[in-house]
C-alpha cells in the first residue's frame, strides 16, 4: 500500500474543532459547576462575565451571595448589598469567593456550566439524529439502487415529496402537536433528513453496482447483504461522510430554531436554542446570554462544514 | 405542452388534497384537542364540552373530515377556531406581509450572494477571497434566530437606528401614502437583513465552488482566448451555467417564500404567515391550521412548476 496523501486541512481543523467542543460538553461536569443551582437572584443576577461573588451555599440548599466574605469564629459573615449576614457554620454547606467566568443569568445561575450541559444536549441531540437519518438513508437508498424496478420509483418518489415539504414547518407543528420528549424529538429529526441521504447513496450504488469488482463478487456468490456492506458502502464513503458533517450542521440549526421557539428540548433539561430565548428577555442589557449559545451553535456549524470541505476536497483527489 | 400541463396540474391537485387530509388527521388525531389545548383546571368540563359541541369535535371523525372537504372544495375554508375570521381572508390578509419579507429577504441573498462570488473570483485564494469564505462560511454557521437577535441589539437598542419588531408603528398604522410607506420600509430593514445575512453565506459559498471549477472549462478559456476580459469571461459566459442548479434551489425557497421565515417572523412579531401558523399550531386551530397547509402545498407544487419552466428558458437541451 502506498503512503495515504497527508488529510486536508481543512478536514483536520474540522474535526479537531468537533472533537474539542464534544470533550467539553462531556468532561463538563468535572470542570464547571451546576447548570440548576439558583444562586440568589438578587445578588448574582445576570452577573456579566468575569464577575467574582462571595457565595455561601446552606446546608437546606438556598444560598446568599455578597460582596465579599469573613470569618468571625465559627461562624461566616457575608457582606451582601452593603448589610452584614452572619450565617452560622454549622448551616454552611460551601462558602467561598467565586469567579463567574461566562457571567449568570437572570436567576443566578452560572452561565457556563449552563452552556456546557446545553452542549451535551445539543450535540448530542444532532448526533443522535444524524444516526437515525444515515440508518434510514442508507437503507433505503441501498434497497432502491439494488432493487431498482417499483421499488426504487416508489422510494425515489416518496423522498421527492418529503424533500418539498418545509421541513421546520411540519417539524414545529409535529412538536406544537406532540410535545414531544428528548427521545422523540431526535426521531422527529431523524425522520425529517433522511430523504438526501437515501439520494445519494442510491446514486452511488447505481454507479457501483455495474462495475467489475461488484459484478466478480456476485459471480462468487455474494450475499447483497455481505455486496453492500463489504463493496458499495465502503466506496462510497467519502461523499457520504462529506452529507453527513453537512447534515450534522443543519440538525443542530433545526434543533436550535426549534428550542428557541420553545418546541423542542423541554425545560428542565437546556439546549443552546433554549437559552437563546430565556436570553432574548433581556437582550438589552445582558448580551452574554444570547451571544455566547449562538457562538457555540455557529462554531459547531462551521467546524461541521469545515470538515465537509476537506471531505470534498478529498473525494476530488481520489478521482 | 398541453398534455404536459394537464398532468402536472392534476398532480398538483392531488398532492393538495393528500397533504391536507394528512394534516387533518394527524391534528385530529394527534393528543389533546382544541378543547383541551388550555390546561387551566379552573375551566368547568362544561366549558370544554361546549367548545366540543361549538366546533364540532364531538361528531365522529369520518363526518367532520366529510363536511370539511365539501365546504373546501366549495372555498370555504371555514373560520378559524381562536381568531373567529375567516380562514380565507385572515390568510389574505397576512400571505401579502410575508410575501414583501421573504422576497426581498431573498433577494438580498441572491445578490448578495452573486456578488461576494463574483468579488472572490476576481484573485481566487487571494486575501480577499479568504476574508469572504470565511465571513460566508460564519454567516452560513449562524442561526437565524441568534443574528435576528444581533441585528435588535446593536441596531435597533443601542443605536436606535430601526424598530426592534412590528410591521408598523402606531403613528404608522394611522397615516397614509408616504410616511406608511417609509414607516414599513423602517420597520423591513431589520427582518430582511436578518434573512440576508443568514442566506448569503449557502448561496455564496455554492456559487463560488461551481464559478471555480467552471472557470477552467474549455468554453471559458475559449470565451478568454477571444478578448473577453476575465470579468466578462466569468459573468456572460460561466455565470449563467453555474446558476443553473441554484434555479432548483430558488424553485424549492417559494414554500419558503410562502411560508415565511417562521423564527424571523416571531422573534420580530412580523404579521405574516408563519407567525399565524405558529399560533394556529400551538392553539390546535383546526381549520386555520388546513387553511395555512394548503397554501403552503399550493406553494410548493407552484414552485416546481416554475423551476421546471425556469430551467428550460435557461438551459435550451431541457424541453419542458
Amino acid at each position: 500500500m502506498t503512503s495515504l496523501p497527508r488529510s486536508p486541512r481543512r478536514l483536520r481543523a474540522g474535526v479537531a474543532l468537533l472533537a474539542t467542543l464534544a470533550t467539553g460538553a462531556l468532561a463538563g461536569p468535572w470542570f464547571a459547576g451546576s447548570p440548576t443551582a439558583i444562586l440568589d437572584p438578587g445578588v448574582a443576577g445576570l452577573l456579566p462575565p468575569g464577575s467574582e461573588k462571595a457565595v455561601v451555599i446552606r446546608r437546606d440548599g438556598t444560598t446568599l451571595a455578597g460582596e465579599s466574605l469573613r470569618r468571625s469564629g465559627p461562624d461566616w459573615v457575608i457582606t451582601r448589598a452593603g448589610a452584614d449576614v452572619t450565617v452560622p457554620g454549622t448551616d454552611a454547606a460551601t462558602a467561598g469567593v467565586r469567579r463567574f467566568w461566562l457571567g449568570t443569568d437572570t436567576v443566578g445561575r452560572d452561565v457556563l456550566a449552563r452552556l456546557v450541559s446545553g452542549a451535551r444536549v445539543s450535540l448530542g441531540v444532532g448526533a443522535l439524529a444524524l444516526a437515525v437519518a444515515l440508518v434510514l438513508g442508507v437503507g433505503a437508498g441501498l434497497l432502491a439502487g439494488w432493487a431498482g424496478g417499483l421499488v426504487d420509483a416508489f422510494l425515489m418518489r416518496l423522498v421527492d415529496a418529503l424533500l418539498a415539504v418545509p421541513m421546520l414547518f411540519l417539524l414545529l407543528f409535529l412538536a406544537a402537536l406532540f410535545r414531544p420528549s428528548l427521545a422523540v424529538l431526535v426521531l422527529f429529526l431523524g425522520f425529517s433528513s433522511w430523504m438526501g441521504v437515501a439520494r445519494l447513496v442510491r446514486g452511488q450504488v447505481l454507479s457501483l453496482k455495474e462495475r467489475d469488482f461488484v459484478l466478480a463478487a456476485r459471480a462468487l456468490g455474494a450475499s447483497p447483504w455481505r455486496i453492500a456492506f463489504r463493496h458499495l458502502l465502503p466506496n462510497a464513503l467519502t461523499p457520504l461522510a462529506q452529507d453527513a458533517a453537512l447534515r450534522l450542521g443543519d440538525l443542530i440549526l433545526v434543533e436550535a430554531s426549534l428550542s428557541f421557539l420553545g418546541l423542542g428540548v423541554q425545560p428542565p433539561a437546556a439546549s443552546w436554542g433554549t437559552m437563546v430565548a430565556e436570553g432574548q428577555e433581556v437582550l438589552a442589557n445582558a448580551w452574554w446570554l444570547t451571544l455566547l449559545p449562538t457562538a457555540l451553535v455557529a462554531a459547531t456549524v462551521i467546524s461541521a462544514a469545515l470538515a465537509a470541505d476537506g471531505l470534498q476536497e478529498l473525494a476530488r483527489n481520489e478521482t | 405542452m398541453l398534455r404536459w400541463s394537464l398532468h402536472r396540474i392534476a398532480a398538483g391537485v392531488a398532492l393538495v388534497w393528500l397533504v391536507a387530509t394528512f394534516t387533518f388527521l394527524l391534528v385530529s388525531l394527534a393528543p389533546g384537542d382544541f378543547a383541551t389545548r388550555l390546561t387551566d383546571p379552573r375551566i368547568p368540563p362544561a366549558a370544554r364540552a361546549r367548545w366540543r359541541r361549538d366546533f364540532g369535535l364531538d361528531r365522529p371523525l369520518p363526518l367532520r373530515y366529510a363536511s370539511w372537504l365539501g365546504a373546501a372544495v366549495t372555498g370555504d375554508l371555514g373560520s378559524s377556531w381562536i381568531y373567529k375570521q375567516k380562514v380565507v381572508a385572515m390568510l389574505a390578509s397576512v400571505l401579502p406581509n410575508t410575501l414583501l419579507l421573504t422576497s426581498l429577504g431573498l433577494a438580498l441573498e441572491l445578490g448578495g450572494g452573486v456578488a461576494l462570488a463574483i468579488v472572490q473570483l476576481r484573485k481566487p485564494h487571494g486575501t480577499g477571497d479568504r476574508i469572504i469564505t470565511l465571513a460566508t462560511l460564519a454567516a452560513y454557521a449562524l442561526p437565524a434566530f441568534g443574528v435576528a437577535l444581533g441585528l435588535i441589539a446593536l441596531l435597533s437598542y443601542r443605536l436606535h437606528l430601526f424598530p426592534p419588531s412590528h410591521m408598523l408603528s402606531l403613528e404608522g398604522e394611522m397615516a397614509h401614502g408616504w410616511p406608511r410607506l417609509v414607516d414599513t420600509a423602517r420597520h423591513l430593514v431589520l427582518p430582511v437583513a436578518a434573512i440576508g445575512v443568514t442566506g448569503v453565506g449557502a448561496v455564496a459559498r455554492y456559487l463560488r465552488g461551481s464559478l471555480l471549477d467552471e472557470r477552467t472549462e474549455q468554453y471559458v478559456l475559449a470565451a478568454r482566448a477571444r478578448g473577453c476580459s476575465q470579468r466578462q469571461a466569468l459573468v456572460r459566459h460561466a455565470l449563467p451555467n453555474a446558476v443553473l442548479p441554484l434555479i432548483t434551489m430558488m424553485g424549492m425557497s417559494l414554500p419558503f417564500l410562502v411560508s415565511g421565515s417562521l423564527v424571523i417572523e416571531v422573534v420580530f412579531s412580523w404579521p405574516g404567515m408563519g407567525q399565524v401558523m405558529y399560533n394556529a399550531a400551538l392553539g390546535r386551530d383546526l381549520p386555520l391550521v388546513l387553511g395555512g397547509t394548503i397554501v403552503a402545498t399550493v406553494a410548493v407544487v407552484v414552485g416546481n412548476l416554475l423551476a421546471d419552466v425556469a430551467y428550460a428558458v435557461a438551459d435550451p437541451r431541457v424541453r419542458v
